[in-house]
């Protein structure tokens, strides 16, 4: 199940008809990628939790402005984007240099692609999973950030670089070790 | 996309389980205040409603010179009289209480006001018009003259 699944007719009536079975029903087929999204662009448990929560109230509210059952999915990944989008920049204006949220939980391995995904930047980590992973267009993840096409570009090309970079020198390290 | 990154092999976890339990209590919030602004506009549109028709059943004002319509214009000349001398019995007895500093000066104005009013109608008794002045006159003297003494009882109690 991904958020580009869609619901059916039925289910938008009901939505709109504040029915909260349907909700609970439609939360809990989108809440996995819903989490996975949020948690990855946010690189924080917490602040993930706020941003899920505030997007499917968000989009339960709001409802009665999405027209076509397909759209949901696009639909709620878009506001739950712009939930973590807002995030970050609150973040920003507040304490520009400190992240609350830099411990990502650590897995198993110290050189595998999340602890290097979780060590990126946090607009770098935005622009590179909603391109590689939601397959998102630039021109869409420019709008999202309020930037350009080609800030969106040379951001995704950054963040790729920094991520093979971390992964290339985490993987001489491991093999640095393996052989004493 | 041959330079994308395979994120498929990262840990994909679920949510919390207390998460929808919490959006759920979020959106009972929304519902509650939304049904309090439906109440309240509910409630303004009645009063709106109920204020219209109010004033839509009130009649109208005559606009015909000299046919009296409200208040003291609808009395007779008797009754002018009447509520003339009442309103001066009333302004009779605050004439007795002492009048603060403040007071004064618009009392005097008033009380020129209403003498030569009274010439006016010494002239003429039998002008309603100058009978409604006297009546408007007087009430304004007695409010004047409760206010003063309204006020001063209070700088007294404060002191």
């Amino acid at each position: 199940m991904s958020l580009s699944s869609p619901i059916d007719d039925l289910a938008l009536a009901a939505l709109k008809r504040r029915c909260r079975r349907t909700q609970e029903r439609v939360y809990r087929r989108y809440s996995q990628p819903a989490w996975t999204l949020a948690v990855r662009l946010s690189g924080c448990e917490a602040r993930a939790w706020d941003a899920v929560q505030q997007a499917f109230v968000l989009a339960f509210e709001r409802i009665g402005q999405l027209r076509k059952a397909e759209q949901f999915g696009f639909w709620l990944r878009r506001i739950l984007v712009n939930q973590v989008m807002d995030q970050h920049r609150r973040q920003a204006a507040e304490r520009p240099e400190i992240d609350e949220c830099g411990e990502f939980r650590d897995h198993d391995s110290a050189l595998d692609l999340e602890r290097a995904f979780a060590e990126l930047d946090a607009l770098d980590r935005q622009v590179v999973w909603l391109h590689d992973a939601e397959g998102m267009k630039h021109a869409e993840i420019a709008e999202l950030a309020g930037q350009t096409v080609s800030w969106s570009k040379s951001r995704l090309a950054r963040a790729r670089e920094k991520l093979r970079n971390r992964l290339t020198a985490d993987e001489v390290a491991a093999r640095s070790m393996e052989h004493g | 996309m041959d330079d994308a990154i395979d994120f498929t092999r990262m840990n994909r976890s679920g949510p919390p389980d207390d998460l929808w339990p919490a959006i759920a209590g979020e959106l009972d919030r929304h519902r509650k205040h939304r049904l309090v602004r439906r109440v309240s506009a509910l409630a303004a549109m009645v009063t709106v409603v109920v204020l219209a028709s109010v004033f839509v059943q009130m009649p109208e004002p005559t606009s015909e010179p000299g046919t009296p319509s409200t208040g003291s214009e609808m009395m007779s000349l008797a009754d002018l009289r009447a509520a003339s001398a009442r309103l001066e019995n009333r302004l009779a007895d605050h004439r007795q209480r002492p009048v603060g500093g403040l007071e004064l000066e618009s009392l005097l104005w008033l009380e020129t006001e209403l003498a030569w009013l009274d010439q006016q109608l010494a002239e003429a008794p039998a002008d309603p018009d100058l009978w409604r002045q006297r009546i408007e006159l007087l009430a304004e003297l007695n409010r004047r003259y409760a206010d003063g003494d309204w006020r001063r009882e209070m700088l007294l109690a404060s002191v």
